[in-house]
C-alpha cells in the first residue's frame, strides 16, 4: 500500500508542472505551433469536399475553422474516403478527421472518438400534422439508397420505397429531424435511430481530444441544428 | 448401503461458520454493486473494460460458497452415503479456476497492448455543463471498487482459516487481486493522463502474474484435495502433522501394538482410515469404540476416522 501511495503521490507532484491529461505524441503542441492537418469526409452537409483539397465546407468545416482560429492554426485539409482518412489518422499522420462521423465501436476502433457533441434522430416526416397516421404500419416511406433506415422502418410495419432525392418524392420520408425541417415537414411520433455525431483524433492523444471535446462542448446544440437545417435548405436551391 | 451419521460442527465454529456465510452474502453484494458502478463510468477504455470483466468473474466464488453451503447440510443419504461434504472441494476448484483465468486474462491482455503499442485514449465528458477529463470520474470508480474488497478480504482470511474454508480463503485472494487490480488502473489511469501510452499495461501486468501465480497455487491445491491427497494447511500450503498425532494417540493406548493413520480432505472435514495391531483380541469392539471417540476429540474437523484392527502393517 506505501509503494502504491508513493507512485500516486510522485504522479501528482509530476502533473503539477504540466499539461494534464498530456498527449503521448504532442498533438496539441504541434497544432498550437501553427498546422492542423484535418482528413475531410465527403459528407454533406457535415463536411463538403467538392473543393478537392482546397478548404472544406458545411457544418463541421465552419466548427474546425473556428477550433483552429481559437489555436492560432492553419487548417491543412486533406479529402478522401473514410477507411484512408481512419488509416492515416490511426498512424498519426491527420490530427483530426471530420465529416458527419456517427458513434459506433467498429468506428472507434484503432482511433480516438470524441463524446457526442450532437444527436440527430432519424424520423418520419409528413407534409402536414392532419397527414401522421395513428399507426406507421399502413404507411409507405420513402429514404435514401445510402440512408439505412429500412430496418426501423419494416419493424413499425411501413412499405420502404427508395428516393432519388427528397424534393419529387410525393410520400413521407424518412430522414434526419432537421433534414425533414429544412423539407418543410412535420416529423411523426416515431424515432427510427439516432445518430451521435463525433470528431475523431488519433489514439492516446488526450490532452488534444480533451481541446476538442472542450471546444465541441461548447456549442448550443439548437444553434448547430439551425445551421444544419440552413445548410440543409441551401442544397434544395 | 448404510448412509454415514451427519457431521455435527462444534458450536464455536458453527459460529463462526455463520459469520462466515453473511460475510460473504456481504460480499456478493457489494462485488454487484462495484459491477454495477464500474459499468456506468467505463466508457471506451480497453483497460476499464478488463477491470470491469475481471470484477465480473469475481461474483463466481462467493455465489460457489453459498451454493455448497446450501448442498452441504443435507444428511448422507442412500444415494450419496459420504454425504455432501465434497461439494465444497467443487466450489473451491470453481474459486481457483476463476482466479487463475483472472490472472492469465490480465498477463495476456497486458502483453498484447504492449507488444501492439496500443495507446489508450480517455477523452473529455460533460457534466453540469462543463467538460471533464472522463479519467477523472474513471478513478472515482475505481476507488469505489478498490476499498470494499480491500477490508473484506482481510476479514475473509481471518474466519476462513479458523473453520478451515479453503474457498473463502480463495475468495479473500480473489478480493485482493480484486483491489490490486483497481489500484492498479487507477495508477494506469494516471500514467495515461501523463502521456506515458504504456503506464496501463506495464501496472496490468505485474498485478496479472500475481494473480495468476495464486490461481496456480489454489488450482494445485484443489486438484489435490479431489485426489485425497493428505490434509494441507490452507495458510501455508505445507502438509499437517494430524496422521501422525493420530497414530501417536493411538499408539499411547495400552492395548495397541502398532497404529497407521491416513487422511484426506472432505471439504473443511476430514476422514479417513487407523489401522492398530492389537494385543489380544479380548473385548475388541469395546476398545475399538473407545479409541474412536478418544481420537475424534483430537480435531473438530474429523468427520469420520474408520479404525481397523489388523495383525500386521
Amino acid at each position: 500500500m506505501i509503494k502504491v501511495g508513493s507512485i500516486i503521490a510522485v504522479l501528482l507532484v509530476a502533473l503539477g508542472g504540466c499539461r494534464y491529461p498530456a498527449d503521448v505524441e504532442d498533438s496539441l503542441e504541434s497544432v498550437k505551433s501553427g498546422h492542423l492537418h484535418i482528413g475531410a469526409i465527403h459528407n454533406p452537409p457535415w463536411v463538403d469536399c467538392t473543393e478537392g483539397n482546397g478548404p472544406a465546407r458545411g457544418l463541421e468545416a465552419e466548427l474546425a475553422e473556428g477550433l483552429a482560429a481559437r489555436l492560432d492554426a492553419t487548417i491543412h485539409w486533406s479529402c478522401g474516403p473514410e477507411s484512408q482518412i481512419i488509416k492515416a489518422l490511426e498512424q498519426n499522420q491527420l490530427q483530426l478527421a471530420i465529416g458527419g462521423l456517427v458513434h459506433s465501436p467498429r468506428t472507434a476502433e484503432g482511433i480516438a472518438l470524441s463524446n457526442p457533441y450532437y444527436t440527430s434522430q432519424k424520423q418520419i416526416g409528413f407534409r402536414s400534422e392532419a397527414d401522421i397516421p395513428a399507426e406507421a404500419d399502413t404507411l409507405s416511406v420513402g429514404i435514401l439508397r445510402l440512408d439505412p433506415l429500412s430496418l426501423p422502418l419494416r419493424e413499425l410495419g411501413a412499405d420502404v420505397r427508395f428516393v432519388d432525392d427528397y424534393q419529387t418524392a410525393n410520400l413521407p420520408l424518412a430522414a434526419s429531424d432537421w433534414q425533414l425541417e429544412a423539407l418543410g415537414l412535420t416529423p411523426g411520433p416515431w424515432v427510427l435511430a439516432s445518430e451521435q455525431h463525433v470528431w475523431a483524433a488519433p489514439p492516446g492523444e488526450n490532452g488534444w481530444m480533451m481541446e476538442i471535446q472542450t471546444y465541441l462542448n461548447s456549442h448550443k446544440k439548437g444553434a448547430l441544428r439551425a445551421r444544419l437545417v440552413e445548410l440543409g435548405r441551401e442544397a434544395r436551391q | 448401503m448404510t448412509p454415514r451419521p451427519r457431521y455435527v460442527m462444534p458450536e464455536d465454529k458453527k459460529a463462526n461458520m455463520r459469520k462466515l456465510a453473511l460475510l460473504e452474502w456481504a460480499n456478493l453484494g457489494v462485488r454487484f454493486s462495484i459491477v454495477t458502478v464500474l459499468y456506468l463510468v467505463m466508457g471506451n477504455s480497453q483497460a476499464m473494460k478488463a477491470a470491469w470483466l475481471e470484477d465480473v468473474l469475481t461474483l463466481v466464488p462467493p455465489i460457489a460458497f453459498l451454493i455448497s453451503l446450501y448442498f452441504r447440510k443435507r444428511t448422507p443419504d442412500k444415494s450419496f452415503p459420504y454425504g455432501y461434504q465434497r461439494v465444497t472441494v467443487i466450489a473451491f476448484l470453481c474459486g481457483s479456476v476463476v482466479l487463475t483465468l483472472l490472472g492469465l486474462y490480465l498477463l495476456g491482455d497486458s502483453l498484447h497492448v504492449l507488444i501492439k503499442q496500443e495507446r489508450t485514449s480517455i477523452g473529455g465528458i460533460e457534466l453540469f455543463g462543463d467538460t471533464y477529463w472522463q479519467g477523472w470520474l474513471m478513478i472515482a470508480g475505481l476507488l469505489y471498487s478498490v476499498i470494499p474488497p480491500f477490508f473484506i478480504g482481510r476479514i475473509q482470511e481471518k474466519i476462513a482459516a479458523t473453520v478451515h474454508e479453503k474457498t473463502v480463503y480463495v475468495d479473500a485472494r480473489v478480493s485482493k487481486a480484486d483491489w490490486m487490480t483497481g489500484v492498479a488502473g487507477i495508477v494506469g489511469i494516471l500514467g495515461v493522463g501523463l502521456g506515458w501510452w504504456w503506464a496501463d499495461a506495464v501496472a496490468a501486468l505485474v498485478i496479472g502474474l500475481d494473480v495468476t501465480l495464486d490461481g496456480y497455487r489454489y488450482l494445485k491445491e484443489a486438484i489435490g484435495d479431489l485426489l485425497d491427497r493428505r490434509p494441507h494447511d490452507i495458510r501455508t500450503g505445507k502438509p499437517e502433522r494430524l496422521a501422525e498425532e493420530l497414530e501417536q494417540q493411538l499408539e499411547s493406548l495400552a492395548w495397541v501394538t502398532r497404529a497407521a493413520v491416513r487422511l484426506r480432505e472432505e471439504g473443511n472435514v476430514i476422514s479417513g482410515e487407523a489401522f492398530v495391531i492389537p494385543d489380544s483380541d479380548d473385548q475388541l469392539v469395546a476398545k475399538l469404540a473407545a479409541a474412536r471417540e478418544m481420537v475424534h476429540k483430537q480435531d473438530w474437523r474429523l468427520y469420520e476416522l474408520v479404525i481397523i484392527p489388523v495383525a500386521e502393517l
